[in-house]
């Protein structure tokens, strides 16, 4: 008996923190759960929460590649320095950092080793749950355009490009949004 | 009271695991339908009746087991949802 899904809910992710990640995805699958229909919005920072984890060799690669035709990718305007930024911006899924106490990435760990020894499922886990449970995964375009982002190859999950007009038609349906 | 034929162990699982398991269990149920559920986490009573007063299902029994280990019978809703 698949329910029908009559009420909506947005949250959008602007913070690339593993604490705040954690909480949309926990929010969201809460609602879904709840019989609600969840669309995910990313946007900048927030995006690194569904990235997968390059190593350091691949990226050197990927910065001396001429960036390749994408959604939601504007080519003509790419500058030099803007290859520098998946180079920099490194953080994935699975490193990402804490907003306070982080300790250049001890914190993280540690918090992370505290939630697996109390059962506590990982935001991996999370993410995979959420895309089993049927959410929507948005990204904003500008921020695929701007942190070179190739939504076929880089992410952990299947995601669509919009752009703000679709955030507010989002956001007038839903009953509940909120911003992490 | 009819003996439940469903049955569903959430033991082990953190917030907000529980939840999930018994939203897609009950998905894959018809309305009517008698579910058992054992879970051990502090706040999984409160979880499963808070999915209850949302979906308009019934919660028949609730019993505490060994332990931390809680017992709840639940009755999925006629309605058509």
């Amino acid at each position: 008996m698949p329910k029908i899904k009559d009420k909506s809910a947005t949250i959008l992710l602007v913070s690339g923190e593993l604490d705040k990640a954690i909480t949309a995805f926990e929010v969201a699958l809460a609602m879904s759960a709840m019989g609600e229909q969840v669309n995910m919005w990313f946007i900048f920072y927030g995006v690194n929460a569904i990235k997968k984890p390059r190593s350091f060799l691949y990226r050197l690669n990927e910065m001396r590649i001429k960036s390749k035709p994408a959604p939601g990718r504007v080519l003509e305007t790419d500058l030099l320095l803007q290859r520098f930024i998946p180079f920099l911006n490194s953080s994935s899924n699975s490193l990402l950092p804490l907003s306070q106490l982080n300790y250049l990435g001890i914190g993280s760990r540690i918090v992370k080793y505290i939630m697996r020894r109390k059962g506590a499922p990982s935001l991996e886990c999370l993410v995979h749950e959420a895309e089993n449970m049927g959410v929507n995964f948005k990204i904003c375009q500008p921020c695929v355009d701007i942190l070179m982002l190739d939504t076929e190859k880089d992410l952990v999950v299947k995601a669509e490009v919009s752009g703000v007009s679709s955030y507010a038609v989002d956001v007038s349906k839903s009953h509940y949004n909120v911003t992490f | 009271m009819s003996e439940a034929d469903n049955f569903l162990d959430v033991c082990g699982m953190c917030c907000p695991m529980p939840l999930i398991s018994l939203s897609k269990s009950v998905d894959s149920l018809g309305s009517g339908d008698i579910l058992k559920i054992l879970g051990d986490d502090p706040i999984f009573e409160q979880g499963v009746r808070d999915f209850c007063e949302m979906n308009q299902h019934e919660v028949l029994s609730v019993k505490p087991q060994s332990g931390r280990v809680i017992e709840v019978i639940i009755k999925i809703s006629e309605l058509e949802n």
